[in-house]
């Protein structure tokens, strides 16, 4: 019954405001957050119990993800990365690994729905926990055939290819937050990165005391480190998952179970919920029309890319905080849609126990990387990645989650939908 | 405004079908080890990543938390489940411990099963199986076991816990209709000396152990049909058999790639009633005025595949697992008042990684792939790396990770919704089938 009254208001109150309220989108990203990621934060944090913010989001579906190959765009690669996932978010249409909204083989630029919200009048906003020229914020404000030609100088860049950041600039892109001091000295004509920011109306912040003094009457680029933001966590040894040790008799020696603490060098660093509020205090001061907000929670993947469960459940937590700021915002404000969802899978795998099946281990039974993890409630978890035995694990192609909050009915996503369609629902949202 | 009105109307609907009491049906169908990872694969393969599975088409959905408890210390948590478990947490709304059927982790005492609930209130009951009836998932809802392998009076697994023989239990349940593998069953002996086979034909069953037999069998009659010498076997196979393999390197550890391997028709599940002509029959059968059914029906294989890196194995009997689900959606629309749930038990291990490149094209060295890879051709000419890595023994791990779960013609469809617990299930559908 009380579900029923809550419709009942939630109808009305969109009616009243209808004509007068501008309309905003925050799409938040966690990058490389599949179910197995945040399962694995679940679990470490809440004992698989309530806890999670995003567990609390009724309207959920899965998004298929899948790319092209860039040496036959005919060609589909069921794997993807952030470059063509961002790509496929923003834009709407697949294209291959490593490009930033081009496309794949022929590398022709697409729009975006950023460019799309500019045209229209919309404010927009870029956050993230990565460096700011990274794959996922690039593929909304960028257009460039390898995602790593971030700025003036950088060898990804083909000849005359203008450079992420300079056209993050150019495009007039209201707030940019994240990491990459490095970015600032960079050259772009004959001036640096930074006084072209300046001098494009552009407040610059470098550490947590700029940030704090940065307001909302003039544009925002602000960059906290010198490349990613550090991570909040680290298991307490310091140590990622790493290949078990063999006793004498071959069998394998289990390590000690470990807790995630604080990482040190995460301290005066804003953290995405500081971002995300002064990114939304800034995108919503004077404007009638409504804002576009990206939100990206970087090292979920770029710790499980180093086999480092700790940093990755840390930044799922600062994700999943951050989307329950988004979602509160939208509450206290009319035509507030927020949508959450992943660019890919990860490599993410818990398994059982040590104790399962009570066979004796050897190196073979674990040919991968492990750790095992110490719960807040006291239970010992198994953390597995086994896709490489280098220094990086890969993606999987496996569909994401996705959740919308604030979707007219018509427009919600459900059941399965492909990655592709999301642009789309956005776009209708916004300019219709 | 279309949920405001399909909420007064599903209010409606159910204060309706409360005063005629027109019979309520469950169909369960759980695809075992069916992770997203497992249905992904599927989709590569067979549809490229695109439209054409059933399951994508259905719209109420949502994901479900898995879990058990340790054997040794029920009140500490493990984070991966198991058949016995799962099956266990959606037939009763309990927690267990791995291998346990239907029974509590601490004392193993005895958990009244929904399908035990159904059948006091007057509901005709079935299960279907791709594996051996007494298969954990089956076993979970008509029998209780501490240990899983207890199938038969000589299971080694019966005399720790003195417990009665799953198929003993099974029979003596009356379940209408059991379908499955598993004639070796027959010949054991039971309890008072006899065999199986006479026990279920004292108690009124049909026995059928050939197809063409079974798909001539009359509706109405209390059948037990078990079409193979334990679990069935499955639909298909890689080429020549082979499933992922630990990857060949030449003499700088680069690896070797084989070409893309197409999936073949299992010679030996020749002769064999498929899944959804089993799943046909028991809709058939149950079918009936009075108080309804419940239905379990289990892709097993999805599972056992995975556990033996055979990725075609798993694809072949998921494709066979989504047409029964078709099959069951649409008696669902033909007949009303019958909700169909699909889910699984628990997560596998299966992993779809990269076409043989690395990120930034440099060679792939064994350190890149330690685990069990094959690279497949799918129907529409693309490469599919199909992988497992949880180890090199031929038994790959489950894994801990929210299962899907979809939904059809429930009026309480939205308690399945979002993400939810294992638990919840057995609610759900004993609110839908006795309220």
């Amino acid at each position: 019954m009380l579900k029923f009254i809550i419709s009942i208001i939630g109808i009305f109150s969109i009616n009243v405001f209808a004509q007068a309220a501008p309309k905003n989108v925050i799409l938040l990203i966690g990058d490389g957050m599949g179910e197995a990621e945040i399962a694995a934060t679940r679990n470490y944090e809440f004992d698989s119990g309530p806890g999670l913010f995003v567990d609390t989001i009724r309207e959920k579906a899965s998004a298929i993800v899948i790319s092209k190959r860039n040496d036959d765009a005919s060609l589909i690669a069921f794997v993807g990365d952030s470059a063509s996932g961002g790509t496929a978010l923003a834009t709407g249409i697949l294209t291959s690994v490593r490009r930033i909204s081009t496309t794949a083989q022929y590398g022709e630029p697409i729009k975006t729905i950023v460019e799309e919200a500019k045209e229209n009048g919309f404010k927009v906003g870029l956050v993230t926990t990565a460096v700011i020229t990274d794959a996922t914020p690039a593929s909304f404000a960028a257009h460039v055939n390898n995602r790593y030609c971030m700025k003036a100088g950088d060898l990804s860049c083909l000849p005359g290819e203008k450079p992420i950041i300079d056209q993050m600039l150019e495009l007039d892109v209201d707030v940019l937050l994240g990491g990459g001091h490095r970015l600032l000295s960079a050259i772009k004509d004959t001036i640096t990165i930074e006084e072209f920011a300046i001098s494009s109306d552009y407040e610059v912040a470098k550490d947590l005391k700029g940030f704090t003094r940065m307001g909302h009457s003039k544009n925002l680029l602000g960059v906290f480190s010198d490349y990613h933001l550090p991570r909040l966590w680290q298991a307490e040894d310091g140590k990622v998952a790493e290949k078990v040790i063999l006793s004498d008799d071959g069998n394998v020696i289990f390590p000690k179970a470990q807790q995630c603490i604080v990482n040190p060098s995460s301290k005066d660093i804003p953290t995405l919920e500081m971002m995300t509020k002064k990114a939304l205090n800034n995108l919503s001061t004077d404007n009638e029309k409504g804002f576009f907000l990206m939100v990206e929670g970087a090292s979920i993947d770029k710790a499980a890319h180093d086999s480092d469960i700790c940093g990755s459940m840390g930044a799922m937590l600062e994700f999943d905080r951050t989307v329950k700021l988004a979602i509160e915002y939208a509450k206290i404000h009319e035509n507030t849609v927020v949508i959450v969802t992943a660019d890919h899978g990860g490599s993410t795998q818990n398994i059982h126990h040590p104790y399962y099946e009570n066979y004796k281990r050897t190196g073979k039974n674990i040919p991968g990387l492990y750790e095992l993890l110490v719960t807040k409630g006291g239970n010992e978890m198994a953390i597995y990645y086994g896709t490489n035995n280098a220094s990086d694990q890969v993606h999987t192609g496996i569909n994401v989650p996705i959740y919308s909050f604030g979707l007219p009915d018509d427009l919600v996503f459900k059941g399965t939908i492909k990655q592709t369609e999301i642009k789309g629902t956005m776009a209708k949202f916004l300019f219709e | 405004m279309s949920r405001l009105i399909t909420i007064i109307f599903s209010i409606f609907a159910t204060f309706t079908s409360v005063a005629v009491s027109s019979p309520k049906n469950i169909i369960l169908l759980i695809g075992d080890g069916m992770g997203y990872a497992e249905i992904a694969l599927t989709r590569a393969y067979e549809f490229n990543g695109d439209e054409g599975l059933f399951i994508d088409t259905m719209k109420n959905s949502g994901s479900v938390i898995v879990k058990q408890l340790m054997i040794d210390d029920p009140s500490k948590i493990e984070f991966a489940g198991e058949s016995a478990s799962g099956g266990t947490t959606i037939s009763t709304g309990n927690r267990t411990s791995s291998g346990r059927v239907a029974v509590r982790a601490e004392d193993g005492a005895h958990y009244k099963t929904i399908l035990e609930e159904a059948q006091e209130r007057g509901f005709k009951t079935g299960l279907v199986t791709t594996s051996i009836i007494t298969d954990a998932t089956p076993a979970s809802f008509a029998a209780h076991a501490q240990n899983r392998y207890c199938f038969i009076q000589s299971s080694g697994a019966c005399n720790t816990h003195n417990d009665t023989p799953i198929i003993e239990q099974m029979l003596d349940h009356n379940v209408d209709v059991m379908l499955g593998g598993g004639y070796n069953l027959l010949r054991a002996s039971d309890a008072e000396g006899s065999t199986i086979k006479k026990k279920a034909e004292n108690l009124g069953y049909t026995i059928v152990t050939e197809r063409q037999n079974f798909l001539d069998l009359k509706q109405g009659t209390k059948t037990l049909g078990v079409f193979s010498n334990g679990h069935m076997p499955v639909e298909w196979v890689g080429p020549g058999g082979r499933g992922a393999d630990l990857v060949k390197v030449d003499d700088n550890r680069v690896v070797i790639f084989p070409e893309a391997a197409v999936c073949e028709i299992n010679p030996s599940h020749e002769g064999m009633p498929r899944l959804e002509e089993m799943s046909k029959f028991a809709l058939e059968n149950l079918k009936n005025d009075g108080a309804g059914f419940f239905l379990m029906i289990e892709g097993a294989s999805i599972d056992k595949q995975a556990h033996i890196a055979k990725p075609c194995g798993t694809i072949g009997e998921m494709l066979a697992f989504d047409r029964t689900i078709r099959i069951a959606v649409e008696f669902a629309k033909e007949h009303g008042d019958t909700a169909v749930i699909v889910t699984a038990d628990h997560g596998q291990a299966t992993q779809v990684i990269y076409k043989p490149e690395t990120y930034d094209g440099s060679p792939i060295r064994r350190d890149l792939i330690p685990g069990l890879y094959q690279l497949l051709l799918t129907k529409g000419g693309h490469e599919l790396g199909a992988y497992y890595g949880t180890n090199n023994i031929n038994d790959q791990s489950h894994t801990g990770v929210n299962v899907p779960i979809y939904t059809y013609g429930m009026d309480n469809a939205e308690d399945l919704m979002g993400v939810i617990q294992q638990t919840e299930i057995y609610g759900a559908m004993k609110e839908f089938l006795f309220n």
